[in-house]
């Protein structure tokens, strides 16, 4: 299979698009960015009541919080960013990459059909199956699939 | 275009073929408040610390996130190479796109420097591999 291929037939719901965390948009700045730093994780998802409501990435922490002094006190959804591009687990890779190459983006929340956060896609990632791909190309080896990643919400 | 073919990009075209802009510098006594208004500034995720000819490190969105985080208004007025990630792995502008790419797959780089005889011409990140893969199927990526 060649790179075009695999990304129009692979779907976000055949890759580990896990390591994705959650946050409650009413937490604060400091709760979320303890969470962030806990879990190693470049976003969190803002949620209510389960339902997504944005994303909090380290763009906006640098571009709403630290560049502009912004007390972490303020809750997060004051700085996250609203209505975000969103992926659907059966999309094709390539549609995902597309939205975030007009986009500018590096993560998008993937949502269930009743709008329920399942998790994040991101570019480092995708770039990670692209790098083993070529790896494979070069040794022989067949294009890897994963599983999928576990949820991981606050206790 | 074919595996063979995106292959063969990937292996022949160089690192220096993504390159947009000239690297951003903070001196080594800049704060972290100075380096993260500079990044703020120029909406980009990284500053490289030092100068052209003595480079000593990067300091990126990961290092204010992970490094500092919730400690910033405590720190904000220290020095930025207290935070930096010393010494990191450059690449050579002639390095292959697909050398780069698992350099950066393989150590987690969100942002890798780039340099031409030992000094730095530029920081490249993984939205600029995603232009690579637009300019190879505008048709799907676009």
């Amino acid at each position: 299979m060649d790179l075009r291929d695999y990304l129009i037939q692979t779907s976000v719901a055949q890759i580990e698009y896990g390591r994705s965390a959650t946050v409650d948009q009413d937490a604060s700045v400091r709760h979320a960015i303890g969470l962030m730093r806990q879990w190693k994780v470049g976003c969190l998802l803002a949620t209510r009541r389960g339902l997504l409501r944005g994303i909090l990435t380290e763009r906006d922490l640098i571009r709403k919080v630290f560049g502009p002094g912004r007390s972490l006190d303020a809750p997060v959804h004051e700085v996250m960013t609203k209505n975000p591009v969103v992926a659907g687990p059966n999309e094709p890779l390539y549609s995902v990459l597309s939205r975030m190459y007009s986009g500018g983006f590096r993560h998008l929340p993937v949502i269930g059909e009743s709008g329920e956060a399942l998790g994040t896609v991101s570019l480092p990632r995708i770039a990670d199956l692209i790098a083993d791909a070529f790896a494979g190309v070069l040794v022989s080896k067949p294009l890897p699939s994963y599983g999928r990643g576990e949820l991981e919400t606050e206790p | 275009m074919t595996e063979a073919q995106t292959s063969a990009g990937l292996a022949n075209e160089p690192l220096s073929s993504l390159l947009r802009r000239r690297p951003v510098f903070v001196p080594r006594d800049a704060s972290v408040a100075q380096a993260v208004d500079t990044m703020c500034r120029l909406n980009i995720g990284s500053v490289l610390v030092g100068t052209e000819q003595n480079c000593s490190g990067i300091f990126s969105e990961r290092d204010l996130l992970f490094g500092i985080g919730e400690t910033y208004d405590a720190v904000r007025d220290r020095p930025v190479d207290e935070f930096m990630t010393r010494n990191p792995r450059m690449l050579d502008a002639d390095t292959s796109l697909l050398k780069a790419l698992h350099e950066m797959a393989s150590g987690g780089f969100r942002h890798l420097p780039v340099h031409r005889g030992g000094r730095p011409v530029g920081v490249v990140s993984l939205r600029d591999f995603l232009g690579i893969v637009n300019k190879w199927y505008p048709d799907l990526i676009g």
